[in-house]
């Protein structure tokens, strides 16, 4: 795993300031993800209870850490590549497909971040079996997090023009 | 011709050096968009990809694995493998293999346990004046014994993966003679190695320090012990045994060892999430990719092309696992086995194969791939670590890999090794 860039001007530093926030909510995300399954065994075999809230709820969590935590791993520049056959090209091909990288990321993000805010509002006044949510809470993160992906794509592909 | 596009995408793209999940996701959207069906699709099935509740176990163990690195779990137990087994010739390169034994792959990917673990123990390797292609060949071999033993999470996946229908006790216990097998064909070809190049041995620590080292590793131990029992006797759920493991790593970490407080703590978790993120947006991606093959008929095509030129299981058994070694070569474990699975577990099936056999295969056929000569994806990483050209580990690698592929072997040609065990506890 790579460490997140530094930043040097002032929208690269809120850009990180962002990226660090996304992966504070993914980080909550995991968090909320243990709490509530551990709760749900506590619950079993210390109150005689299966509460049904857990499950669901646990959904939406990882939801919310895939989303966020693969924004701040594309600032990160920390998702899993290939990058062998790229290493062999000369540096200006190198810089192309680096471009072409950033342009599909990007395109990625902003389809996910599109289609999931119409799946998150299609689902948003009708309530989530077992849990007082609405049923599409799990694409809110989605639609989110892939406008973040987007994000950090372009801010990235700005950097890159700039060493260039 | 829109499988030929799924495919030739993906492979474009992931030549091109964008990320796995990105060209996972890119070629599905090729294809949605070839095909004339709504794009909305895309998020839907990439919602759907990672929403399975099996799944939730995978980023819980990755935070666990996290915990353990970080808080000293995992220090203690190679400290414990050092005491049992550094006095045997090829010294750390048999600590390397036996702490993957003991805690498994910690990170949810084979290339980032190397990064992990190889970071660790290479450079003391290379300090206590091991060769750097000796250090880098033994620590990209020794995660392949990883790949089935808790926390690793492979067995959870393709549990998932082949409709979550299969138990996952039953998974984790087909994985426990594998696993040994590995072990021993390892440590073997490393002490052979070690010998012929006239490495020094070490003093045995005395049976004191294996005591005292024991009870330190303990809880570590127990960890592993908990998520096997828990599972088995029904107590929790894999995913709640999951949760479990977190908040016992949590408990250990900081009040018992008293090693995670504060600013660590917080980096353990921030890292863990970015960690868990990316692997979960590749889960998620190949989920929307496993959805078209199969949208598209590819699993039964699969069927019925193998059916054409092979009629005994094993040929067919045989097959695959050379389909999936080459795959293997360029891609990391979690996609090959959410790709995979829906397509080879149907064939297997109607050949009257195991699925439980089956999966432990598929795992260990796909994880050799890792370091297959000469494109392996793990291979490149450990060489880095170990500050070495990839051709220099190459030259050495062979021993190793031929002993893993022998164990491969092994397993697919007799089930009873990977049957037997879930049998007895069943």
């Amino acid at each position: 795993m790579n460490t997140p860039p530094i930043a040097t001007d002032a929208l690269s530093r809120q850009i990180a300031r962002l990226a660090l926030l996304a992966t504070g909510a993914a980080a909550l995300g995991l968090i909320g993800m243990v709490a509530a399954q551990a709760w749900q065994v506590l619950a079993r075999y210390a109150l005689n209870a299966s509460p049904s809230w857990t499950e669901p709820l646990t959904l939406v969590c990882l939801s919310t850490t895939l989303a966020f935590g693969a924004a701040a791993g594309v600032h990160a520049r920390s998702h899993f590549s290939f990058p062998l056959l790229v290493l062999l090209l000369p540096p200006p091909w190198q810089r192309v497909l680096a471009r072409i990288a950033g342009l599909v990321i990007a395109a990625i993000g902003l389809l996910l971040a599109w289609y999931a805010s119409q799946l998150a509002w299609d689902g948003l006044f009708i309530p989530m079996a077992g849990a007082p949510l609405p049923q599409s809470a799990a694409f809110i993160p989605l639609a989110l997090g892939g406008a973040l992906m987007a994000l950090f794509a372009l801010a990235q592909l700005r950097s890159t023009e700039e060493k260039a | 011709m829109a499988v030929f596009l799924l495919f030739a995408v993906f492979a474009l793209l992931l030549l091109a050096g964008i990320p796995v999940a990105y060209a996972l996701a890119a070629a599905a959207v090729a294809v949605i968009m070839y095909l004339d069906l709504p794009l909305i699709l895309f998020a839907q099935q990439l919602g759907a990809g990672a929403g399975a509740i099996s799944l939730i176990a995978i980023p819980l163990f990755i935070f666990a694995g996290e915990l353990m690195l970080r808080g000293g779990i995992s220090e203690r137990l190679i400290a414990l493998a050092g005491s049992l087994v550094g006095h045997i010739r090829g010294g750390l390169g048999q600590v390397n293999v036996l702490s993957n034994l003991f805690f498994g792959g910690v990170s949810g990917s084979a290339i980032a346990d190397v990064s992990a673990v190889g970071g660790a123990m290479i450079p003391q390797m290379v300090k206590r004046g091991f060769d750097r292609d000796f250090a880098v060949n033994v620590s990209v071999s020794a995660a392949l014994v990883a790949l089935l033993v808790p926390p690793s999470h492979n067995l959870i996946l393709y549990s998932a993966a082949a409709g979550g229908g299969l138990s996952i006790a039953d998974l984790f216990a087909a994985g426990i003679v594998p696993a040994l097998m590995m072990t021993g064909a390892m440590m073997i070809t490393g002490w052979i190695i070690a010998s012929r190049r006239g490495y020094a041995v070490e003093a045995f620590p005395g049976l004191r320090t294996v005591f005292l080292r024991l009870c330190s590793a303990l809880p570590g131990l127990l960890l592993v012990i908990l998520i096997f029992v828990g599972i088995r006797a029904g107590i929790f759920t894999a995913v709640e045994s999951a949760a479990i493991a977190v908040v016992y790593a949590l408990l250990i970490t900081t009040l018992a060892y008293r090693s995670l407080r504060g600013a660590a703590l917080f980096e353990a978790c921030m890292h863990a999430a970015r960690t868990t993120g990316s692997i979960l947006f590749v889960i998620a991606a190949a989920g929307l990719f496993g959805w078209l093959l199969a949208y598209l008929g590819v699993p039964a095509a699969t069927v019925e092309a193998l059916r054409a030129v092979a009629d005994h299981p094993l040929t067919v058994l045989l097959a695959i696992v050379i389909a999936l070694l080459l795959l293997g070569t360029f891609m990391d474990l979690a996609p090959l086995i959410l790709i995979c699975t829906p397509i080879f577990l149907p064939v297997a099936r109607a050949y009257g194969i195991d699925p439980i056999h089956f999966g432990i295969v598929l795992i260990l056929a796909g994880g050799i791939g890792l370091i297959t000569p000469p494109v392996g994806s793990v291979l490149f990483v450990g060489a880095a670590i170990g500050r070495i050209e990839v051709s220099q580990a190459l030259r050495t690698i062979w021993p190793f890999y031929l002993a893993a592929s022998a164990v491969l072997i092994l397993v697919a040609v007799f089930p009873q090794l990977s049957l037997w065990l879930p049998a007895v506890w069943r």
